[in-house]
C-alpha cells in the first residue's frame, strides 16, 4: 500500500519543503546576475566615459599647447613666449579648473612658467601630443605635452617642449555624472525586471493555482483523472503521474469494495445456515436429531471456514505482491498431489499425476499457483469423477498446470462464467471461488485459464497457461 | 684744444666702424636687463670724449630674450655672436646662473666682464588692489595657504627671483618646495602678470619695479630688501628687517662683452663707461631708479664678481639645488 488516499498535494505545497517559492528561487538566480552584469556594465561606462571625457578635455588641452606654441617666437634669435593669460582666462572659463603651463628648450637654458611642472616619462615625438596624468601641488593634473623641432635652433637648443595641465575636477565630475546617471539607469531596469519577473511568474504559475484549486475542490471519493487540458506542457508528466496514481487508488479501492462484497456474499449465507441449524436443535428435544444437528453443523462450519480460507486466498491472489521465481512446476505438482491424496483416498477416487520426466522449470510465484492449483483439484476432487490427473507441461512457448477429470463437467451457461465470482454448478456446495482464484492468479502470471473437454470428449481439463520465461 | 680733442674723437671714429655698436638686453623689454642697458645707453653717451658728445650716435639697444641671458651668454662664449662689438647687460643674478651651471659649464672667466652701472635691491611687490598691506601679513598669508599663491619672478627653480620668493617662503615657515613660482622670460613678463593678477606676488628689483611705477602701473610695494631704506621713488617702503624678516638682496648690474673683443678696445669701453657714470645728470637718473652707484671695473669688479659667486654656491647647496 504505497498510496496515500487522499487528493494529490497541490504544486504550491510541494515547493514548500524547500522553504522557497519559485518567484523566490527564479529572483534569488536571476538578480545576483542582473546585479552583477549591470555592474560590469557600469564599470564599462565609467572607463569609457573617462575615455570620453579624455579625449574630449585632451583636445581642448592640445588648442591650448597649439595656441601658446603661437606665442612662442624665435624672430629676435632669443626665445620669447607670449604670456599665454588671456587664453587660459578662456581655457579656465571651459575647463572650470585650475590651469599651468611650461615652455622649456631641450639644453634647459630656457623654463618659462611653472618649473616643476611634471615632464612626461620619456620625450615625445617631435609634433606629437602626448597626454598623461600628474599630480602637481597635490592637485591632480592632466597634462598635455608638445615637443616640437626650432627651426633656426636658438643656441644649443634644436626643441622647445610645451605643457600645459589642467586640474581633473571638471573631467571627474563629467565622469561621476555619467556613471550616476547610468546608475539611476540600471537601478530602475534592475526594478522593472525584478517586478516583470515576479508578474511572470505569477502569470506562469497561475495554471498550476488553478489545477490546485480545482484538485482541492474534488470530493474525497472523486478518483477521476485530473483535466490535463489547458495545461502547460511542462505540467503534463506531473498530471499524467498523478492520473495513474489515481487509477492505482482507483484499482485498489475497486478490490476492496469486490472483497467486501465477497466476504458479505460468503459469509452471510453459512451463518443464516448456522442460526437456521441451531434454532433447530434448540426447539428439538430428541438426543438423536440433536446428534444429526451437530453433524449437520459440523459439515457446515467447515464450509465456512473452507470459503473464508478461499476468500482470503482469492484477496491475496488479486493484490499481494507477485514473487516470482524459478522452480520446477512437476515438483510442485508432485508435492501438491501427496498432500491431496488422504482426501481422495477418503473419497475413493483414482488420483494420480502426469508429468514429463524432463520436470518442467519456469518462473513463478510458488505460493499463488500452489493455491490455484489446489483449487482446481479440489474442485475435481469434489464435485467430478475419478480419475483425476494433476499435469504439468509446456505448449509452444508457454508453461502450463492443469487438472483434468472425468466428471459431468461444466454446463455451458456456467462455462461463459468461468472466473467470475460465486458462479458455481447448480446443486454444487462450494464457494464458487475456486476457479475465479486460479482466474485471477493466472492474470497475475500474464497468463490465461483455459477449461477444454476432457479425453475422449468426457469430464474436464482446466489449464492454467502462462508465458515462459527463462529462469 | 682742438688737436686733443681730435685724437678721442678719431680713436672713437676707428673703433666703431661701419659695424654699429649696440646693447643687448637678453630679454624682453621691461625688465631689469632693459634698465641696465638704458643705463649703459646714458653712460656711454656721458662717457664719450668731450666735444664728441653730440657726434656720437646712441647706442642702440637689442632685445634677445632666451633663459634669462643664458641663450646670449652660451652664444658670446662659443662665439656665435654676429659682432663681438658689443654690450651685454648682466646682474647679479647672470653670475648666479653662471654659478649654478645653468648656463653650460663655464668658468667665471669666459667673458669680459667691463663695468659695473648700478646697484640695485630686491622688492617684494604685489597688486595695488590685494588685501596685504605688509610683508608679515603676506607671509602669514603665504604659510596659511601656500599653494594659493602665486610667486612670480623672472627665472626658473633657482634663478635669483627664486631665490628671493624661497627665502620669504622659509621666512614664513613654508618649505621651498612646498610654494609654487611660475617663471616669466624676465621681469617685464613677471610684472605684465602682476598687473593681470595671474600671479600674487612679484620678488623683483627696484630699478623695474620703480620704473614700472613711475609709468603708473598698479602696484603695491610691500618692502626692499635692503640695509637701508632707498633713495628716490621708493623712500617709503620700509625694509625687510623694519618688518621682522632679516633678508636683504643686492644686485649688482652692469655689462660685459666677448673675449673676441680686443683687450685695449675693451678697456677703453670700461673707462667710457666709469667715465660716464660721474657725471650729475647719472646720479639722478640712478635716484630716479631707486639704484645705488657702484662703479666697478677691471679687477675690483672681478673680486666682487669673485665674492658673490662664492656667496651663490653656498646658496644652492643650502635649498638643494644641483
Amino acid at each position: 500500500m504505497t498510496a496515500r488516499p487522499e487528493p494529490v498535494p497541490p504544486a504550491a505545497a510541494a515547493a514548500d519543503a524547500s522553504r522557497w517559492t519559485l518567484s523566490a528561487r527564479l529572483l534569488g538566480l536571476l538578480l545576483p546576475g542582473l546585479v552583477l552584469v549591470l555592474a560590469a556594465g557600469l564599470w564599462l561606462a565609467r572607463a569609457e566615459a573617462e575615455q570620453a571625457a579624455d579625449a574630449a578635455f585632451d583636445r581642448a588641452l592640445l588648442g591650448a599647447i597649439k595656441s601658446l606654441d603661437l606665442g612662442v617666437s624665435t624672430a629676435s634669435g632669443g626665445l620669447a613666449v607670449e604670456q599665454p593669460y588671456r587664453l587660459f582666462e578662456f581655457f579656465q572659463l571651459t575647463a572650470a579648473s585650475s590651469v599651468h603651463y611650461r615652455v622649456a628648450t631641450d639644453d634647459g637654458l630656457v623654463e618659462i612658467g611653472s618649473p616643476d611642472l611634471p615632464e612626461p616619462g620619456r620625450p615625445p615625438a617631435p609634433g606629437e601630443p602626448v597626454f598623461y596624468d600628474a599630480v602637481y601641488f597635490g592637485e591632480a593634473v592632466r597634462v598635455g605635452a608638445l615637443r616640437r623641432e626650432l627651426s633656426p635652433p636658438v643656441g644649443g637648443a634644436r626643441h622647445v617642449l610645451i605643457q600645459v595641465a589642467e586640474g581633473t575636477g571638471a573631467r571627474e565630475r563629467f565622469t561621476r555624472g555619467f556613471v550616476r546617471q547610468a546608475l539611476g539607469r540600471d537601478a530602475a531596469v534592475l526594478g522593472v525586471l525584478a517586478l516583470a519577473v515576479l508578474g511572470a511568474i505569477a502569470w506562469a504559475l497561475a495554471p498550476v493555482r488553478r489545477l490546485a484549486e480545482a484538485t482541492r475542490a474534488r470530493r474525497s471519493d472523486d478518483l477521476r483523472p485530473l483535466q490535463a487540458a489547458g495545461l502547460p506542457a511542462d505540467l503534463r508528466p506531473l498530471v499524467d503521474a498523478v492520473n495513474q496514481q489515481l487509477a492505482r487508488t482507483e484499482a485498489l479501492m475497486e478490490q476492496r469494495r469486490q472483497f467486501i462484497d465477497d466476504a458479505s456474499h460468503q459469509l452471510r449465507t453459512p451463518l443464516a445456515t448456522l442460526r437456521a441449524q441451531l434454532d433447530y436443535a434448540r426447539r428439538e428435544s430428541d438426543p438423536a436429531r440433536h446428534a444429526e444437528v451437530l453433524q449437520a453443523l459440523s459439515q457446515e462450519l467447515e464450509h465456512a471456514t473452507r470459503a473464508t480460507a478461499q476468500l482470503l486466498a482469492l484477496a491475496r491472489a488479486d493484490a499481494a505482491p507477485h514473487e516470482p521465481e524459478p522452480l520446477d512446476l512437476t515438483a510442485l505438482v508432485r508435492e501438491l498431489a501427496l498432500a491431496l491424496l488422504p482426501q481422495a483416498r477418503e473419497r475413493g477416487i483414482d488420483f494420480g499425476v502426469e508429468l514429463p520426466e524432463a520436470g518442467v522449470p519456469a518462473r513463478a510465484d510458488r505460493a499463488q499457483l500452489r493455491e490455484a492449483l489446489a483449487n482446481l483439484a479440489h474442485n475435481a476432487l469434489v464435485h467430478g469423477a475419478g480419475p483425476v490427473t494433476l499435469e504439468a507441461g509446456t505448449d509452444d512457448g508457454r508453461v502450463w498446470v492443469g487438472v483434468s477429470d472425468a466428471g459431468p463437467g461444466l454446463p455451458p451457461q456456467l462455462r461463459a462464467q468461468v472466473g467470475q465470482r460465486f458462479a458455481k454448478g447448480r446443486g454444487s456446495r462450494g464457494s464458487g471461488l475456486g476457479l475465479s482464484i486460479a482466474a485471477a492468479v493466472a492474470r497475475r502470471h500474464g497468463g490465461t485459464l483455459q477449461l477444454d473437454t476432457g479425453e475422449g470428449g468426457r469430464g474436464l481439463r482446466v489449464r492454467l497457461l502462462w508465458p515462459w520465461e527463462p529462469a | 684744444m682742438r688737436r686733443r680733442a681730435l685724437l678721442p674723437g678719431l680713436l672713437a671714429g676707428l673703433a666703431a666702424p661701419a659695424a654699429a655698436m649696440q646693447c643687448v638686453v637678453p630679454a624682453k623689454p621691461g625688465g631689469g636687463f632693459d634698465v641696465t642697458c638704458r643705463l649703459a645707453q646714458q653712460a656711454w653717451a656721458g662717457g664719450a670724449p668731450a666735444g664728441a658728445a653730440g657726434a656720437v650716435p646712441p647706442l642702440p639697444l637689442l632685445y634677445q630674450p632666451g633663459g634669462i641671458g643664458a641663450l646670449v651668454f652660451n652664444e658670446v662664449v662659443a662665439g656665435r655672436r654676429a659682432t663681438a662689438r658689443e654690450l651685454i647687460a648682466f646682474s647679479s643674478g647672470t653670475l648666479l646662473m653662471l654659478a649654478q651651471g645653468r648656463m653650460g659649464r663655464h668658468a667665471l672667466d669666459s667673458v669680459r666682464w667691463l663695468a659695473s652701472l648700478a646697484l640695485d635691491h630686491g622688492v617684494v611687490a604685489v597688486h595695488r588692489d590685494a588685501p596685504w598691506r605688509q610683508l608679515p601679513e603676506l607671509l602669514r598669508a603665504l604659510a596659511a595657504h601656500p599653494a594659493a599663491l602665486l610667486f612670480a619672478g623672472g627665472g626658473s627653480l633657482g634663478s635669483q627671483d627664486w631665490l628671493k620668493s624661497a627665502r620669504l617662503a622659509r621666512a614664513a615657515g613654508v618649505g621651498h618646495r612646498a610654494f609654487r613660482f611660475v617663471a616669466f622670460e624676465g621681469g617685464g613678463d613677471a610684472l605684465q602678470a602682476l598687473r593681470g593678477r595671474h600671479v600674487q606676488v612679484l620678488a623683483g628689483d627696484a630699478a623695474e619695479l620703480s620704473a614700472a611705477l613711475r609709468e603708473g602701473q598698479p602696484l603695491r610695494l610691500l618692502a626692499v630688501l635692503a640695509e637701508q631704506r632707498l633713495a628716490g621713488a621708493l623712500a617709503g617702503v620700509p625694509t625687510a628687517r623694519e618688518q621682522g624678516v632679516d633678508l636683504v638682496w643686492p644686485i649688482l648690474r652692469g655689462v660685459y662683452a666677448a673675449h673676441a673683443l680686443p683687450a685695449p678696445e675693451a678697456e677703453a669701453w670700461a673707462a667710457r663707461l666709469l667715465a660716464g657714470q660721474r657725471l650729475p645728470a647719472y646720479a639722478q637718473a640712478l635716484a630716479g631708479l631707486s639704484l645705488q652707484a657702484r662703479p666697478l671695473a677691471g679687477e675690483a669688479l672681478r673680486r666682487e664678481l669673485q665674492g658673490q659667486w662664492d656667496g651663490f654656491v653656498r646658496d644652492a647647496a643650502d635649498f638643494g639645488l644641483r
